[in-house]
């Protein structure tokens, strides 16, 4: 299977060097590689300041990394001009999380849905409004939505709108940033049905950004996981949550409280709190809180190995 | 058998919508046992929040209340605003779902977990001071004495929701409401604090109204559990009969929607949407999108009687 | 409260919209009908006015009120009525005018320095900043002093005058929508900058920026006068209500109703311009609404 998309060695660093301000450097990505295969899904999960915001941002270009490369279908996106950009932008697509503010309140759902159409084919309202119905019928709504105004939606419908607005330009990449957090457990399962299915029937690659344990479990084929801005393990996500080979990951499947009486008690708990990426630990980021720490974690960071062809850890002293 | 601590009785709040009065909360009834937790869960726009405002009476004017809440010998709802100064924070506290913006930005941590002793308690500052940072030790805050001289922005979030429950528990009140109190937090920020939550009730023998949406808390920290949908409590008894026997065919379907880490399954999710405040259906409330309705489902059903009671048609035994 | 997010307010028309508005403040309804009064008054001049606004009648010089002028006359004897009416097309003009084009300019200077930020938001609000440093009329006085005192330049001053004020205010909500998902949705679907400023934030922020216009129309009104006062208006013998009060001025001990009528005239439209704008914050403010 050849890859859709390639990242390597992807990294930022915000900064500032502002006149009469005090300068300032944040390294939120470091140094993440991956790769997304076609029809693949990929989550990315980790808590705040873990960078997998950043990440998706970057490999959509709506931020630009400071080192590595994004190539998508072979074509490094970091080193396009801005037109051939905003061009590529019709075969990656984004979702977002927030379904209130990710749409625009003074346009129809119609217009939304053009919008695109005529910036990257110039295609007219009137001509595009067979393709807009259909899109909305294909997420399950009425033709009748194109006539209305976000605000006159609950936020599981919402969130369809907005994945076909991102599902009208036929793209080949959908970036999912947190696109079911916001919703309610009922509506959350209807709208990552619904992603399935559109996947099935598109071939579409999803990147799927976050926090949510039980959700990659139930979404994703590969996973990463991250930790202040690095990938700590990867690996088929199964495989990965059964039997974690890095204490975060195992810390984090242990610390998701699971609906369920009789694994009661088993919130594992995870001392201390996540350092700002401001000020980062020396060594392995996660030593502080580390139950399995040594004096090698404390002075030097380890870096990914693979344990067999599909997994990846960073870790001085894995899981058994 | 001990007597419930607090009787919400037949609680109904309504607003007005576009000069339509619109009911909310439609007649909830439940115990507050003393050191128990019981969890209020439910999706957005069921009444879970107001239910919880309204047991202090924290509603704004333009709500209309019915029913009861007793407590102490006295009905919260028919208390004057004088009498209610006098139980709010004191008897009972309550926490808020995002430590940012219920922490006054412009005063110390010390300052504010001290204001409701000096206002309930008549204690000096000096001496409030000093039991603020007894109570930054209870919640587990290292430092203490560094942190009372701290502003919020100077804390993370986990660090400002354990303030907001030093607050919260300092003029030790019976009960203490926590709204989604960890819904904004990291999963591993979460563990902690509900884990904090949890020994506390039973150093402080004091007892918790918990709201929240995620069945996997539930699960974790409750004693007994009401379920509610759209305004009414559809299912209440025991975490362990909840879990293990779910009676309700919305809090079976609910537990079928929930991704867990541990297994992979078919998701199955509810069809349909949460109805809206101004449109709700006649009867039972879920009907329109349960897959047991019944020709008898257009008539509001009650509670059944017992432990783990449900209210459902299609659940026999029940009027 | 959770639930108040799951309501969906029905849909209402503008019209319906602006109707509950007019009902429920009944000053600011008072205020625009002033307001279109007085337009049209201004509009129809010519049908109105009892006499020509130049013609001198030097056997009827500084009278007061009568049947034949009904607000009197001036020193050349001209029928003030008139001339306040055909002043008012002027004054209107000059202060609509420069408004809106205050307005446009502010706000895509606001919008590109908030939208953009760094060092192109430098120099677009340091700019800013010193033309507001100067006394509005000061800039307005040293503009038309170096250009010359016409109608173009007049408007162009009051413009320039008036125009921070308008980038202020499109700067600081732009910077807020900038951080909005839809915003960045825009960009993922690879819109270009200038269609998301001009069709994404702009309609955003158009409500806040025309109760504020309403408001500066007044003001721009206002300045319009003081500028007329002082000789800086449209050349004589167009009348304007600034050049009026002027006019007047000489003879206000022993004839203060020649400069006391235009006086009026300028305060009316400024009350009903500043009602008016009242009345929109109300409606605009979502805290007010219901």
């Amino acid at each position: 299977m050849k890859d859709l998309l390639v990242v390597e060695g992807l990294g930022k660093t915000f900064g500032s060097k502002k006149f009469l301000q005090a300068e300032y450097a944040v390294t939120a990505l470091r140094n993440v590689s991956f790769t997304l295969g076609k029809g693949e899904t990929v989550g990315v999960v980790g808590e705040s300041g873990c960078g997998k915001s950043t990440l998706a941002r970057c490999v959509l270009d709506l931020i630009e990394p400071t080192t590595g490369s994004v190539l998508f279908d072979d074509t490094d996106l970091t080193k396009l001009d801005a037109k051939a950009k905003r061009d590529i932008r019709s075969r990656i697509q984004m979702i977002f999380q927030d379904p209130y503010s990710s749409l625009n309140g003074k346009r129809t759902i119609g217009k939304t849905l053009a919008e695109p159409l005529w910036v990257h084919e110039g295609v007219k309202y009137k001509e595009a409004l067979p393709r807009i119905h259909a899109v909305l019928k294909e997420v399950g709504l009425p033709v009748s939505a194109a006539d209305k105004y976000p605000h006159e939606f609950s936020g599981g419908q919402r969130q369809r709108i907005a994945i076909a607005r991102a599902l009208i330009l036929e793209p080949e990449l959908i970036i999912a940033d947190e696109a079911v957090s916001a919703l309610d457990v009922s509506v959350q399962a209807q709208v990552l049905l619904l992603m399935n299915s559109i996947q099935k029937e598109h071939g579409l690659s999803y990147l799927f950004i976050t926090h949510d344990l039980g959700v990659v479990r139930n979404f994703c084929d590969r996973v990463l996981v991250m930790y202040l801005g690095s990938v700590v393990e990867s690996g088929p996500v199964a495989e990965l949550l059964t039997n974690p080979k890095h204490p975060y990951t195992k810390s984090l499947r242990d610390a998701a409280p699971i609906p369920d009486i009789s694994r009661r008690q088993s919130l594992a708990l995870l001392e201390g709190e996540i350092p700002s990426p401001a000020n980062p630990p020396s060594g392995c980021a996660f030593h502080p809180r580390c139950p399995r720490a040594t004096d090698i974690c404390r002075s030097e960071a380890p870096t990914l190995q693979s344990s067999d062809d599909q997994r990846m850890f960073a870790c001085h002293n894995p899981e058994p | 058998m001990t007597s419930p601590l607090m009787q919400v009785e037949d609680l109904s709040i309504s607003f007005k919508i576009n000069d339509k009065w619109c009911r909310a909360v439609n007649g909830v009834t439940f115990d507050i046992m003393p050191n128990e937790t019981l969890c209020i869960v439910g999706e957005s726009g069921c009444g879970k929040s107001i239910t919880a405002m309204s047991l202090m009476k924290l509603l704004p004017d333009t709500a209309r209340l019915g029913g009861h809440v007793r407590f102490g010998g006295q009905d919260i709802l028919s208390l004057k605003e004088r009498e209610l100064e006098e139980i709010r924070g004191s008897r009972i506290a309550m926490i808020f779902q995002e430590p940012m913006t219920s922490l006054n930005p412009v005063l110390t941590v010390g300052e504010q977990i001290a204001e409701p002793l000096v206002l309930h308690k008549g204690m000096g500052w000096s001496e409030a001071k000093k039991e603020a940072r007894n109570l930054l030790d209870l919640v587990r805050i290292p430092d203490a004495q560094k942190r009372l001289g701290q502003y919020p922005h100077e804390l993370s979030g986990g660090m400002r929701q354990r303030v907001m429950i030093a607050i919260g528990l300092a003029c030790r009140p019976q009960i203490l409401i926590a709204d989604e109190p960890t819904t904004a937090l990291d999963v591993t920020i979460q563990a902690q604090v509900l884990a904090l939550l949890e020994d506390i009730r039973k150093e402080q023998e004091l007892s918790i109204v918990m709201i929240t949406h995620d069945l996997g808390v539930v699960a974790n920290v409750a004693d007994r559990v009401a379920v509610m949908y759209a305004g009414d409590v559809v299912e209440t008894g025991p975490v362990a009969s909840i879990f293990d026997s779910p009676s309700h065919p919305y809090t079976q379907a609910l537990l079928r929607t929930v991704p867990r880490a541990d297994a992979a399954f078919e998701l199955s999710p509810i069809e349909g949407q949460v109805p809206s405040i101004q449109k709700m259906p006649e009867g039972c409330r879920f009907a329109p999108r349960c897959k047991e309705e019944t020709s008898k489902c257009n008539v509001t059903p009650k509670l059944s009687p017992g432990a783990h009671s449900v209210a459902c048609w299609a659940r026999g035994d029940i009027q | 409260m959770t639930t108040v997010d799951t309501i969906n307010p029905e849909k209402r028309s503008t019209g319906e919209q602006l109707l509950r508005l007019a009902r429920k403040n009944k000053l600011s309804t008072f205020g625009l009908i002033m307001f279109l009064v007085i337009v049209l008054a201004a509009i129809f001049a010519p049908l109105i006015a009892p006499h020509d606004p130049l013609e001198q009648n030097i056997l009827a010089r500084l009278q007061d009120r009568s049947p034949e002028y009904i607000l009197g006359t001036d020193t050349f004897g001209r029928d003030t009525f008139s001339r306040i009416l055909y002043g008012l097309r002027i004054s209107l003009l000059i202060g609509l005018t420069s408004t809106v084009l205050a307005m446009i300019l502010g706000c895509a200077l606001g919008i590109i320095a908030g939208y953009r930020g760094g060092w192109i938001d430098s120099v677009i609000m340091r700019c800013m900043d010193m033309l507001l440093a100067f006394p509005t009329l000061i800039t307005g006085l040293f503009i038309v002093a170096v250009l010359g005192a016409n109608f173009v330049n007049i408007v162009l001053a009051i413009t320039v005058t008036i125009l921070p004020k308008f980038a202020r205010v499109a700067r600081a909500p732009t910077i807020a929508l900038k951080e909005r998902e839809f915003v960045e949705a825009a960009r993922a679907l690879g819109f270009s900058d200038l269609r998301i400023m001009a069709l994404h934030i702009a309609p955003n922020i158009v409500g806040e920026v025309v109760v504020l216009a309403s408001l500066w129309a007044a003001y721009a009104i206002r300045i319009e006068a003081y500028l007329s006062f002082i000789g800086l208006g449209v050349a004589p013998p167009t009348p304007t209500l600034g050049t009026m009060i002027r006019d007047g001025f000489e003879h206000i001990l022993d004839a203060p109703f020649v400069s006391i009528y235009p006086g009026f005239a300028v305060l009316l439209v400024v009350l009903s311009l500043n009602l008016v704008g009242d009345g929109l914050r109300d409606a605009i403010d979502p805290k007010l609404r219901d």
